[in-house]
């Protein structure tokens, strides 16, 4: 998709969000002036955020200019996708394995898919970090690690 | 005693032996843990709190307040170098201070950051030594009513803030209130939008949101953008600052430390207000304001200045009225409880040597932090040599230590990627994250002060025609943008009358 | 090849020796507790009133129990987090907590999953009398005319409370209710934001503890009217009691140490008793009242029977306020 669309649905998403509040907003009781309810920020503020919502939209709805829009690439979302995935799973893991196993897995993982390197310079990268932040931070500044 | 005569006294506490290393140590910790993105001085002084139990008081006092300002230096280092700010009040320097670094003059704008912290701290502690008593019985006259006007002055700056369209940095500020209104409803106590998670009871946090929507998405917006993973490379320039840069830091610095002091004073002050509002400043004032965003040292300077002045002058409640101005002056105030040290106007009377000493140690770590600093500048740009490919998974580590520690839980790291997610979605299709972050952490301010100045004036607004603090400030909100927008209809009309004189 | 099957073995050996271990502890007899050191952990961050008090107490029970007292602050959703991840923890004794009083009325704002009795209660630590104070320059000096104008201007006067639901905003409204007039709350968020809201005359009054007021009063920007007791505090014995002056009101803040449910009555008589001695210490009585707080122990069961009542005490004002919200 092209830099228009996706901005147009990125806006269009917190259209929602921001009517969603409203909703919500009015539901939780607005109050009365001298005795401001839950409900009356956000009605308020989601007001607000379709306001400059459909300001943001405006210039996008306007015919495109001569230049063709460049179509965003879709094969390079797999780094970062990849790199998403596996910060999941060691949110998943960090407590039920440990700091040292999950971190040195994520670390080797991500330096040697994502970073394209040797296996072996990855393991070393891996293994060094979370040695050295276990014990920068684990022991010598006390932190709680799993 | 004089004030002369005090600080004399209070020199020599602060250089005794043990007193003077702690103090060192409690910059590099500082340092240390303000340059780790997330982690800021709050997240310091939890994990070290227990430490300074051990201490005698005034020794406590001076480690605790060097690591407080050591890390806001810390922070700003991040801010510039990987566009992670190492802690709230550095969001603002991320704009230019990282845009600088991209053009090769992380140096400059390192430097820039010490000296310009330095100047601030310097002020700011002498305004502490002559100013602060006295001022701290005003500060209690900024209440409710102040400070939503003082808050809205923020709100309407962030658009100074952003640097594409306005309408588009406004819908991120709004996105940003909406945001923060997840969680405790500050004065129902009722929970609002969580979705039945409990964990959200208390809003997405501060730490995991900011390292997710700054640092995880700066990353996967890189790793998005580049075309092999081992081509991002920084240009290293000079390291150290033109002529050009010191002449033109000079105003910002002064104007934003008198910023940051004044706001460090209130209670409650945010030092990131006075971050926005010397960038706002700088860039109203600038002859050339096209250059921020793009690099300018006056975005760097003034922010810089400003939060480090805040970080300072805001010790005057917690020492003269005993009245924490944040989390992390709790902290210290609970130091000096579990020591047997009674904060209050007393203090100064009946401690004088933890006044003293503490002032005396804030120069001495002002001076010892530039020292620092200014030679590890060579050092942070070069260690932006290290590949990529090894250096982002790094950076993710630090990312995650940053938003787990805070609260020893999982949770936070799936806000992390969150609004991680976020962050790389809205950069990619060309939208802010600073105005959304800034929103986000005033608007429970803006909520709360309005509610309760609304409860205890029965509804009516007049409070703030009453009140000239809160008017000023409302003033100022509306009359500077409606200006910049009037002024060049003005300059048109001008001119046609003008010309058709001529 | 060996010396892979060498490492195999080893680290066989090492896994089983653990998983020995591991068992062991489980069968360790209560006679011997504690073996390893004994964790506090607190659902709130650091720097607080509940974490001080802790940590004054940590080193006496450490004496007391022969182990370690290491403080862990579990923070996270207004104290859910931690409260309900200590609720969830293995019930042997080796984790204590204190600050579950605030439960008395969150477990009734609104569903938090945990409630005052997914504990056991070992012992009272402190109980302190709240104070009434009121700004500087208020017109107020003495307790009988200030209950005098608000008997006369019901509903008129401001009360700065640290927290809708807290301890400060119920207090008052007992208050309010048993002497017979109505109030408007002015919430805050927090006690250092309610002492400068109160300083800044933007409230009329504020129920509270001494030590939150003290500075101010310091400074002549706050007066206290009394204190919400039947006798003389010893901390502050120069300030009447409200009762004294013929307001008759009293209200305590306090807290308390307890265990998840389900220790065994051996381990937690050991830590009843340390609790006990470590509380009566001279020391750390000396300590607490430094901190503004009354060290008062009060054994397990005739707290928990206290507790009872006072649960049932917040559960009514909690759904007369209109604040229960757990449905």
């Amino acid at each position: 998709m092209s830099v228009r669309a996706l901005s147009l649905a990125f806006i269009a998403l917190w259209l929602m969000l921001g009517l969603y509040f409203m909703l919500q907003g009015l539901e939780l009781q607005l109050g009365s002036i001298s005795s401001p309810g839950t409900g009356f920020m956000p009605f308020l503020i989601g007001v607000v955020l379709i306001g400059f919502g459909i300001m943001s939209a405006i210039p996008l709805l306007v015919p495109a200019p001569a230049s063709e829009p460049e179509r965003l690439p879709i094969q390079r979302l797999r780094d970062p996708a990849i790199v998403v995935v596996s910060m999941i799973a060691y949110s998943l893991a960090l407590e039920r394995i440990g700091f040292i196993a999950s971190t040195g897995v994520l670390i080797v993982f991500l330096t040697w898919f994502v970073g394209r390197t040797t296996f072996l310079r990855a393991a070393i990268a891996g293994v060094l970090a979370t040695l050295v932040c276990y014990v920068v931070f684990g022991l010598l500044l006390g932190v709680r690690l799993p | 005693m004089t004030q002369v005569e005090a600080l004399i006294y209070g020199f020599g506490v602060a250089f005794e032996y043990h007193n003077l290393l702690l103090c060192l140590a409690g910059c590099i910790i500082g340092t240390l843990v303000g340059v780790l993105p997330g982690i800021g001085p709050a997240g310091a002084l939890a994990m070290l709190l227990p430490v300074t139990l051990s201490l005698p008081p005034v020794s406590a006092v001076i480690m605790l307040a060097g690591i407080y300002y050591g890390a806001m230096y810390g922070g700003s280092t991040t801010a510039i170098l990987i566009n992670i700010p190492g802690e709230a009040a550095s969001i603002v320097t991320t704009i230019d201070g990282n845009r600088m670094a991209q053009q090769g003059r992380a140096g400059p704008a390192l430097a820039i950051a010490a000296l310009g912290s330095f100047v601030a701290g310097t002020i700011a502690v002498l305004g502490l030594m002559f100013v602060a008593p006295p001022l701290a019985s005003v500060a209690l006259a900024f209440q409710s009513p102040e400070y939503v006007a003082l808050v809205i002055l923020g709100l309407t700056f962030l658009s100074y803030v952003s640097m594409g369209s306005t309408a588009r940095a406004m819908m991120m500020a709004a996105a940003g209130l909406l945001l923060g209104t997840v969680g405790n409803d500050p004065v129902g106590g009722v929970d609002r939008f969580t979705l039945g998670m409990t964990d959200l009871g208390g809003g997405f946090g501060l730490v995991p949101v900011v390292v997710g929507l700054f640092g995880v998405s700066e990353i996967l917006v890189n790793l998005y953008e580049k075309d092999s993973v081992r081509s991002f490379t920084t240009k290293i320039g000079r390291l150290l600052p033109t002529r050009d840069d010191l002449a033109r830091s000079v105003m910002p610095v002064l104007r934003g430390s008198g910023i940051g002091f004044l706001i460090g004073l209130l209670p409650g002050g945010n030092a990131i207000i006075a971050a926005i509002l010397s960038y706002a400043i700088e860039r109203r004032v600038s002859k050339t304001p096209e250059r921020f965003g793009n690099g300018a040292i006056e975005g760097v300077a003034g922010p810089e200045s400003a939060n480090n002045a805040a970080s300072i002058s805001c010790f005057v409640p917690v020492l003269t009225l005993g009245v924490p101005t944040n989390a992390i002056m709790a902290l210290l105030l609970a130091a000096l409880m579990i020591h047997g040290v009674l904060p209050g106007p007393q203090l100064i009377n009946r401690n004088p040597e933890l006044f003293w000493g503490t002032i005396a140690s804030m120069h001495i770590g002002n001076a010892m932090l530039l020292v620092l600093n200014l030679p590890l500048v060579g050092l942070w740009v070069h260690l932006l040599r290290v590949p990529y490919n090894y250096l982002f998974p790094l950076v993710l580590l630090f990312c995650v230590l940053g938003a787990y520690t805070v609260g020893n839980s999982t949770f936070d790291l799936f806000v992390m990627i969150g609004f991680g997610v976020l962050g790389f979605v809205m950069r990619i299709a060309g939208f802010e994250p600073a105005p959304l972050i800034l929103a986000y952490i005033l608007g429970p301010l803006l909520e709360e002060n309005l509610r309760r100045a609304l409860v205890v004036s029965d509804g009516t607004f007049t409070m703030f025609l009453e009140r000239p603090i809160a008017l000023t400030l409302l003033l100022i909100a509306i009359l500077v943008p409606l200006l910049s927008v009037i002024a060049p209809w003005f300059r048109r009309v001008a001119s046609v009358v003008k010309t058709s004189a001529d | 090849m060996t010396y892979q099957r060498g490492l195999g073995s080893l680290t066989l050996a090492a896994l089983l020796s653990l998983v020995a271990i591991d068992f062991g502890s489980h069968g360790a007899v209560a006679q011997e507790f504690p073996t390893k050191p004994v964790e506090m952990t607190i659902p709130w961050p650091p720097g607080g009133r509940t974490d001080i008090m802790v940590r004054l107490l940590a080193p006496y029970l450490e004496k007391e129990l022969g182990q370690p007292v290491p403080v862990v602050n579990r923070v996270g959703g207004g104290g859910v987090t931690g409260m309900t991840a200590f609720k969830n923890s293995r019930p042997d004794g080796y984790t204590i907590s204190s600050g579950g009083i605030a439960l008395s009325s969150m477990q009734y704002q609104k569903k938090i999953g945990v409630s005052l009795w997914d504990f056991t209660w070992f012992a009272r630590a402190y109980s302190t009398p709240m104070v009434l104070a009121v700004p500087g320059d208020s017109p107020f000096k003495t307790a009988k005319e200030f209950l005098d104008y608000a008997k006369a201007n019901t509903g008129k006067l401001k009360h700065g409370n640290t927290g809708v639901g807290s301890s400060t905003h119920l207090a008052s409204e007992a208050m309010a209710k048993k002497l017979g007039f109505k109030i408007v709350q002015v919430p805050y968020r927090g006690e250092g934001p309610a002492v400068v809201g109160l300083a800044g005359k933007e409230a009329d009054f504020s129920l509270g503890l001494m030590v939150a007021f003290r500075p101010f009063v310091e400074a002549n920007k706050l007066r206290i009217l009394g204190v919400a007791a039947d006798v003389r505090d010893e901390n502050i014995s120069k300030i009447p009691t409200l009762k004294e002056q013929g307001v008759n009101f009293n209200y305590q803040a306090f807290e308390a140490l307890h265990v998840p449910n389900g220790v065994p009555a051996p381990v937690l008589a050991k830590l009843s008793t340390a609790a006990k001695n470590a509380l009566t210490n001279p020391e750390l009585k000396k300590k607490f009242a430094d901190i503004g707080l009354t060290a008062s122990h009060q054994d397990g069961p005739t707290f928990t029977k206290w507790l009872k009542e006072w649960d049932a005490q917040v559960l009514a004002q909690m759904k007369e306020l209109g604040l229960y919200g757990r449905d």
